[in-house]
């Protein structure tokens, strides 16, 4: 048998007075002087608890009952406020809905801002490829007319200084304009088709 | 709850004082027990019992009867008691020698010896001074006044693991402490 274990039951037939462990330390105990020893020593300690269990002595109780029964003879109850109660419960019904509604806010914006962030991401990653298309010029008009700065290149903007926080402010211009500039092209594209259609309709006419 | 302890405390809440002083008697003694294990001195237990009284009767008509009367009183007896305790720490370390025949007969399978108030005092002051103050009030409740877990738990706001578990790291220091005295006991025989 495991002395740790027996140990543990020694513990819980001394401390915890759980008789169901007697018969199983006692037979340890017979061959085990470890165990044994550490059977003692809590019986020991146990003795000693015992008699700090026992009832401190009250000496004169009736007269602390009487200097009591004085004190309050001066001392005024507290009235039962039903309003402090009421308060209590209200802050705590409102504590509780800020609690829930702030996570929910947090929950939902920040889904949807991950969803925004990953598409621009994604469209910021595929206008950059294509090398002196249409947006890409309008955007480096768009920072040349915002910023002053000479754009040599895109990949410079998306890699120099990625923490510096006018770098920040200039990469979200930057992907508002791409964004502004592919809607725009979109457009374009959907007027060409609609004129290139009627001029179709009117050569057949 | 028993249908006459029920009445005295309604008439109690009610501000009736007669009613009131059978309550001290009736638990004046428990009170004056818990207050002792935890301020360790006569005097001062006497102090907590008599200003937690107070604080009862004040309270009385904020009392809620769906509570044990005792587990709410057990709640302002230690919480004064504390109070106390942290007002006076004025008391030093005990010295082990004046314990040596003492300590010695009480762990003999006969103990003769009988501690007195100052004795007993100084005793839980050595075994549980080092303790921190939630492991010192578990211990208290749980192994000395004998308090259930669930009344530990309610007397103090504490979830039951944590009683258990600042039960386990009291009574595991006390152990060692004992022991150690136990040991030098021996030693110097």
């Amino acid at each position: 048998m495991n002395c740790e274990l027996i140990k543990k039951k020694i513990d819980q037939l001394v401390f915890e007075k759980n008789e169901l462990t007697r018969a199983e330390v006692s037979v340890h105990i017979e061959t085990c002087n470890s165990c044994k020893e550490y059977y003692r020593e809590n019986m020991a300690v146990n003795r000693i608890i015992g008699v700090i269990q026992k009832e401190p002595c009250l000496h004169d109780p009736a007269g602390l009952t009487n200097n009591i029964l004085t004190v309050i003879d001066d001392v005024e109850q507290t009235p039962k406020s039903t309003k402090i109660n009421n308060n209590g419960k209200i802050i705590r019904l409102i504590r509780r809905t800020l609690a829930a509604a702030s996570v929910s806010l947090m929950i939902i914006f920040g889904v949807e801002q991950y969803i925004v962030l990953d598409k621009i991401i994604k469209l910021e990653d595929t206008t950059s490829n294509i090398p002196n298309e249409h947006s890409n010029i309008n955007i480096r008009n768009f920072i040349r007319y915002n910023t002053d700065n000479q754009i040599v290149s895109f990949k410079q903007l998306t890699t120099d200084k990625p923490n510096d926080q006018n770098h920040i402010k200039l990469r979200t211009r930057i992907m508002l304009a791409r964004i502004s500039s592919i809607t725009i092209s979109e457009m374009d594209n959907f007027r060409i088709n609609q004129l290139r259609k009627a001029i179709a309709a009117m050569n057949n006419n | 709850m028993q249908i006459e302890s029920k009445i005295i405390i309604d008439k109690a809440r009610k501000g009736d004082k007669e009613a009131f002083g059978n309550l001290v008697i009736q638990h004046q003694q428990y009170a004056f027990n818990l207050a002792f294990r935890i301020v360790c001195n006569e005097d001062d237990a006497r102090d907590v019992v008599q200003d937690s009284f107070i604080k009862i009767w004040k309270n009385m008509k904020l009392y809620n009867p769906n509570i044990k009367f005792t587990t709410w009183m057990y709640k302002i007896v230690t919480n004064t008691a504390i109070d106390q305790l942290r007002a006076i720490k004025k008391a030093g370390l005990v010295n082990i020698d004046d314990f040596h025949e003492k300590l010695e007969n009480l762990c003999s399978d006969n103990p003769e010896t009988q501690l007195n108030n100052i004795e007993t005092g100084q005793l839980i002051r050595m075994i549980s001074d080092t303790l921190p103050e939630k492991q010192k009030l578990v211990f208290v409740l749980r192994d000395l006044q004998g308090l259930s877990s669930y009344e530990v738990s309610a007397v103090l706001d504490l979830p039951a693991t944590s009683i258990k578990s600042n039960l386990y790291h009291a009574r595991k220091v006390i152990k060692e402490k004992l022991l150690k005295i136990l040991s030098y006991e021996r030693s110097i025989r």
